[in-house]
């Protein structure tokens, strides 16, 4: 991978007027461009050669982008089975689909939407993107295995479409046996392409650990480190210690198929209820595989935007890690009515409890950080802010649900639905979608447009509130989940219908952060270095988009991420009542951050 | 928590090895992205040498907790059917060759030695002893597998299959006077051609036999229902040939997570021997040493977490 | 026989407002109910006054430390230790409240009293059926008596299913090859909805059933078994057919379903199977013994046995009823059967063998019960 060193940096030497790009945008460097095609080859050759470049690319950057086309496009595909879903349950009785498909489909988007959306949405795209960038080094500890991760995503993706050729799959995505046993449907395949991109995502978290552990530059201590890596470690370390038994469950479910094993099947002696704690040993950690990196997301969001030091850093730190620890004994919450030992609800239910404080420790010193602060009301802030309110109602509506004698109400129907969708579509997807926003420009080197991001932010708003607030009432009035009619509860037709109606409103506004992408990427503005103002290393230590080797020297970090006043001092300074420096990077910076002349406006202030 | 100041770049390193893929032979110097002069085998994302191997270890190191989580879930599903099943699975790992199953143990043990041993020799930069070291692990693993072979056909002859094919027809009086558990004695009855003419499904089938097994419900903290109306109604509807099937059946278990256990541990096996054999393969064209053996060290590490499952697996299946 | 004639007719409900006017949880039914949602509520309360606030300070903060310029610079907000430690301290309080209530609640909910009755519960797909300690079974409905202890023994005959009573807030999985129970006691007389919330196939949304919470009395007749029934072979069939919810997987319009339709299919040829075609003994081993012989395209075993569910009368009805679905029906099917308790009357030609249900059969031990 070594490659000869490019000419020396010219940003120093060539006059400002005389740029035809803002800064930090020149061309040659940026890993978008580079390593390209030589100039002499053309036409369809280069057209490969291009093709080639991305695909057996093994740079994080590169790799990250692609995962993120391959996450928004099954995303896209969950989102229409959802629709599907949601339509079905319109009116009382058939609507457009019957029984079996609406089993299929409601299946496929429960997998979808977890296994190829969700567990890689955040960690794989903007952590693979970010994390070698924000600890200072110039890839990932293994970038060849990163690569090989996501063509094991790929694969393993593909295997799971091609069960729906075969006829899909029926069982739900927890794969409960008996059921997944006698079902005719096509559960290995779907299994195995489950346990093929387990590897995927041990290979991140491998590979995001042993970066964060040893390719920190000089400088940056654990201490220095910006939130979303100390959220994306603690998604590591469930990563690794959890997929492998979802692996092993699977391949013993795929055993039960096949030969007839008999452990999980009560009509050889085996146990059903054992599957389900193999299962949600791994599931239940996975959820926090798909919360934690948004909480990082979230951390970052909140201090830039309030250009104010993350309150309670170490506690944000460290309740991730605490999150991630805890994660692993609280799986039992997912069967007090299964059959399961009482004494065992009584103590994953206490233990699920204690595992509640540490989110809400976050969501306090996430409001806190805007005391006092300068709040930038952005699009990625926008997101963030849903995020705090809708994850607030998924949090608490948790505390309902892992009340032991309420979840004997609630278990299984439509309020569970609405608690983990407040959690996960309202927490991941928000920071997910507020995230790229906020790290658009950085991607992309274009800014997104200010006025349609705000509308997606606002539909969203207004289509997931309609959808998932209602399915607490529905769920509270025991609607059960996954139900394809509701003949013995004909009054809650009302209910579905604005609930399905949410979910139209839900969808147009992620096609308008869809179309809002797709504009940017040929017309956005071209974007400033540091369009936010943020202070960690992906903003000042590298050009937007970055450099095909992140950095020209290894950046000696001699501050905090969110020391703001560093980069552009306090109220009480002699430099208060002028603009907010744009930060100038590109040249050399063996020291510290340049400051720039401080008489340049961001380019998206214009519109603020 | 504080680091002390990584070192920037180590031009100390020494580029005493070919290279690793751009070429052979003479030591490769490359001008890095950084414009310093670093050994091929590093990488330009690694600062230093030193950096760049203990990466390698702590990845391996990660990699092998995942296969511990790996086997544990097997080990664990091995522990809950034991509780359940405590005098089946003492009665069906009589069926297991101990003695085979003890040789197996030594040979692994062996092939660990003669893995660390190699290891040491590349440290020493003995090239040839580690490739003869490395080529006896990989004969050592195969003869493991070849007696791993015998033993399977062995049960296949005597009819012992996982799960619902499991139909052991013979040493009925050698189980059951070895156990001294007269209600295990029909556990081996075969369980083909003495139902009652109505054979509808394995499932249906499972669901009658409730209540034959109150003792396993407690173990699961489910409601027990000795001497409920419905367990009389279903010993009555099942007699004592159906009783005897479903233990029949029980014992298929104890041979299921067997075959799974030592299945899955053999492919382990074949992954070590593949991954020994690129050792070789690439030791003969020299490519480590006492500089770099990142390799060997990262294989060396993998064989011996193989072996430990192996060592766990031996008594629990064997022995006890 | 129709259940539902003199059983107390609640109020068909129409809004998806709770009667007393509130969203949340429906009417509590059962004496245990008040406990579980005391503590609902309590939580509810709780979370939303917390998001209340947490949403205002949110709000708050927004408006009054807005960006005003791009000038603006960072001011030193230090750490306060007691505003951290206090939402430590505070939201950590709460939820062992929340945990205790809940623990305490759970317990008082899942432990029965001695004196219940019990009454055993089969799920099988796609419904409920319910057996009485005499040996009475109903499908997909039960009569109990009101303010009564009641404890059901559940499992399933195939895959997991959940027995979900929403306004006596009682669930419970039921596993195949294991019992689990759960307990309840009605104050008050109504009907009352079963639900299956664990995922179970095709029909897990039409696997419902009916609570009749009754009199003493009348639950002591009930027990009994069915009243007797002046009914033709048809008749039984056709009852039969959605009273065991074979409509959940059989059509009688032609229409494909989980298994074959009913429609036309009499003398049908069914090559493979003992009989050869669609006859008496074909259906009536269909019913009994369904995985010996399974009609190509439907191989997938979801058919549960009936064997010992369904008495003569209704098996032999089964057969008149497919019969008259195919145009094929004879006068004798369609003839009332005079019945003498609970059996077809000796002689009585059509319904073939003189012996009856024995499911159907009340016994002298129940009898003794009756006042009457």
């Amino acid at each position: 991978m070594a490659t000869l060193a490019p000419p020396a940096p010219t940003t120093t030497t060539v006059p400002r007027e005389a740029r035809a790009y803002p800064v930090g945008h020149e061309p040659i460097h940026n890993y978008l461009r580079e390593p390209r095609p030589p100039d002499d080859v053309r036409g369809l050759a280069r057209a490969w050669a291009w093709f080639k470049g991305w695909a057996l690319s093994v740079d994080h950057k590169r790799i990250g982008i692609m995962y993120l086309v391959a996450v928004s496009f099954f995303f896209a595909v969950g989102g229409i089975l959802a629709i599907l879903v949601r339509t079905e349950l319109f009116f009382v009785g058939e609507t457009i689909m019957g029984a079996d498909t609406y089993n299929r489909v409601f299946t496929m988007h429960g997998l979808i939407m977890v296994f190829l959306f969700i567990i890689p949405s955040i960690p794989a795209t903007m952590g693979n993107f970010l994390l070698p960038i924000m600890v200072g080094a110039k890839d990932v500890a293994f970038p060849r295995l990163n690569l090989l991760s996501l063509y094991i995503y790929i694969a393993g993706a593909s295997i799971a479409l091609l069960s729906i050729t075969t006829g899909g799959v029926d069982t739900g995505w927890t794969f409960y046996t008996p059921y997944s046993k006698e079902t005719g449907t096509a559960v290995i395949a779907m299994a195995l392409g489950a346990f093929v991109m387990g590897f995927s995502s041990i290979l991140t978290g491998m590979n995001f650990i042993v970066t964060i552990h040893k390719m920190r530059a000089p400088g940056m201590t654990w201490n220095r480190m910006p939130l979303f890596l100390w959220s994306l470690y603690a998604t590591s370390i469930v990563q690794i210690l959890a997929t492998p038994v979802i692996g092993i469950t699977l391949v013993l479910l795929t055993m039960e198929r096949l030969l007839g094993i008999g452990i999980f099947d009560p009509a050889l002696g085996g146990d059903p209820v054992l599957f389900q704690h193999f299962f949600w040993f791994y599931s239940h950690p996975a959820v926090y595989i798909m919360i934690l990196p948004a909480f990082g997301v979230i951390s970052e969001l909140m201090g830039t935007f309030s250009r104010q030091r993350v309150y309670g850093y170490r506690a944000v730190a460290l309740s991730s890690v605490a999150i991630a620890l805890l994660g692993f004994l609280v799986w039992g919450h997912h069967m007090f009515t299964s059959g399961q030992s009482p004494v065992s609800s009584v103590v994953f239910s206490l233990i699920t409890f204690l595992i509640g404080i540490p989110s809400g420790i976050k969501v306090f010193n996430w409001v806190w950080t805007m005391y006092k602060g300068s709040v930038w009301l952005k699009t990625p802030m926008l997101y963030a802010l849903m995020f705090l309110f809708l994850f607030t109602i998924g949090g608490v509506t948790g505390i309902m649900v892992g009340a032991l004698a309420v979840d004997i109400h609630l278990h299984d129907t439509y309020f569970v639905v609405a608690h983990f969708h407040y959690v996960m579509m309202g927490g991941t997807v928000m920071a997910f979608l507020g995230g790229l926003h906020f790290w658009w420009p950085k991607m992309t080197g274009r800014l997104y447009h200010e006025g349609m991001g705000k509308l997606s932010a606002l539909l969203v708003f207004i289509g997931f509130n309609m959808t998932f607030f209602i399915q607490f009432i529905m769920g509270s009035q025991g609607m059960p989940r996954r139900y394809y009619d509701y003949p013995d509860m004909p009054w809650l037709e009302p209910l579905h219908q604005a609930s399905t109606i949410g979910s139209y409103v839900l969808g147009v506004g992620l096609l308008v952060v869809l179309v809002n992408g797709l504009w940017s990427v040929r017309k956005g503005k071209l974007a400033p270095g540091n369009p936010w103002g943020g202070a960690t290393l992906d903003w000042t230590h590298t050009t937007t988009p970055p450099d095909h080797h992140n950095f020209h020297h290894t950046p000696l970090v001699t501050h905090g991420p969110y020391d703001y006043e560093v980069l552009f001092g306090t109220s009480g300074d002699s430099q208060q009542g002028a603009p907010v420096p744009v930060v100038e990077v590109g040249g050399p910076q063996e020291m510290d951050v340049t400051v720039g002349d401080g008489t340049r406006q961001p380019d998206s202030a214009t519109d603020m | 928590m504080a680091t002390p100041p990584i070192r920037v770049d180590d031009p100390q390193v020494t580029p005493a090895h070919s290279g690793d893929g751009h070429g052979h032979g003479e030591p490769e110097m490359l001008v890095g992205h950084d414009g310093n002069l670093h050994p091929s085998n590093r990488r330009f994302y690694f600062v230093s040498a030193e950096q760049q191997f203990e990466a390698s270890k702590l990845g391996m190191w990660l990699f092998l907790a995942t296969e511990i989580l790996l086997f544990g879930g097997m080990f664990v599903a091995y522990g809950i059917f034991r509780v359940l099943y405590p005098e089946l699975y003492e009665a069906a790992s009589l069926q297991l060759n101990t003695a085979l199953g003890a040789f197996n143990t030594l040979v692994l043990l062996l092939s660990s030695l003669t893995m660390a041993w190699a290891i040491r020799a590349i440290q020493m930069d003995n090239r040839k002893l580690m490739l003869q070291l490395l080529s006896a692990t990989i004969l050592l693993a195969g003869f493991f597998l070849v007696v791993k072979y015998f033993e399977y056909t062995h049960k296949f002859h005597e009819g012992i299959f996982p799960g619902s094919s499991f139909e052991l027809n013979e040493d009925i009086d050698r189980v059951s006077d070895l156990t001294g558990a007269t209600e295990l004695t029909p556990i081996f009855v075969p369980s083909h051609g003495d139902d009652h003419g109505d054979d509808h499904g394995s499932e249906t089938d499972g669901a009658e036999a409730v209540g034959t097994d109150a003792a396993s419900e407690t173990a699961n903290g489910s409601a027990p229902l000795a001497g409920g109306p419905e367990a009389e109604a279903g010993e009555e509807k099942l007699g004592g040939d159906k009783t005897a099937i479903y233990s029949d059946r029980r014992a298929g278990i104890f041979f299921s997570i067997y075959y799974v256990m030592t299945g899955i541990h053999a492919i382990h096996i074949i992954i070590g021997m593949i991954a020994i054999g690129f050792l070789v393969f690439y030791g003969a064209k020299g490519r480590y040493s006492s500089v770099w053996y990142t390799p060997v060290e990262n294989v060396g590490l993998y064989w011996h977490i193989v072996d430990i499952i192996w060592i766990f697996v031996f008594p629990l299946m064997y022995l006890i | 026989m129709m259940q539902t004639d003199d059983t107390p007719v609640l109020e068909e409900r129409t809004s998806f407002f709770i009667e007393d006017g509130s969203l949340w949880l429906p009417p509590q039914s059962s004496t245990t109910a008040h406990e579980i949602d005391g503590l609902f509520y309590f939580i509810l309360y709780t979370s939303t006054l917390l998001t209340i606030l947490v949403t205002a300070a949110m709000v708050y903060f927004v408006w009054k430390y807005r960006r005003k310029s791009h000038a603006d610079r960072p001011v030193d907000v230090h750490e306060s230790k007691w505003l951290e430690l206090s939402w430590v301290v505070v939201p950590t309080l709460l939820v062992l409240v929340v945990f205790f209530w809940g623990f305490r609640a759970y317990v008082s909910t899942s432990i029965p009293p001695t004196d219940a009755i019990t009454i055993n519960v089969e799920g099988y797909k796609w419904a409920w059926n319910f057996e009485y300690q005499n040996g009475v079974q109903y499908p997909n409905e039960v009569y109990v008596p009101v303010g009564t202890p009641i404890r059901l023994e559940m499992t399933s005959q195939d895959v997991l299913h959940s027995f979900y009573v929403p306004e006596f807030r009682i669930k419970h999985d039921v596993i195949p090859n294991r019992y689990s129970y759960v307990w309840f006691e009605a104050p008050e007389e109504g009907t009352y909805q079963v639900l299956c919330t664990e995922y179970c196939g095709t029909s897990h949304s039409n696997m419902g059933a009916k609570i009749h919470v009754v009199s003493r009395n009348e639950y002591y007749e009930r027990r009994l078994g069915p009243p007797d029934q002046a009914l033709s072979l048809v008749e039984w069939g056709e009852q039969t057919y959605t009273r065991y919810s074979c409509n959940s997987c059989h059509s009688i319009d032609g229409a494909d379903g989980v298994g074959p339709s009913w429609a036309n299919v009499w003398g049908a040829p069914r090559p493979g199977s003992p009989q050869g075609e669609v006859n008496e003994e074909y259906v009536t081993a269909s019913i009994l013994y369904p995985q010996e012989y399974m009609v190509p395209g439907y191989e997938n075993g979801n058919m549960p046995s009936y064997d010992g569910q369904l008495n003569e009368a209704q098996l032999a009805g089964v057969s008149a009823y497919i019969r008259e679905l195919s145009g094929a029906a004879t006068e004798a099917d369609r003839t009332v059967l005079v019945l003498s308790d609970g059996q077809p009357a000796e002689g009585e030609a059509a319904a073939g063998e003189a012996a009856a249900g024995e499911a159907a059969t009340p016994e002298g031990e129940a009898m003794t019960e009756t006042d009457e």
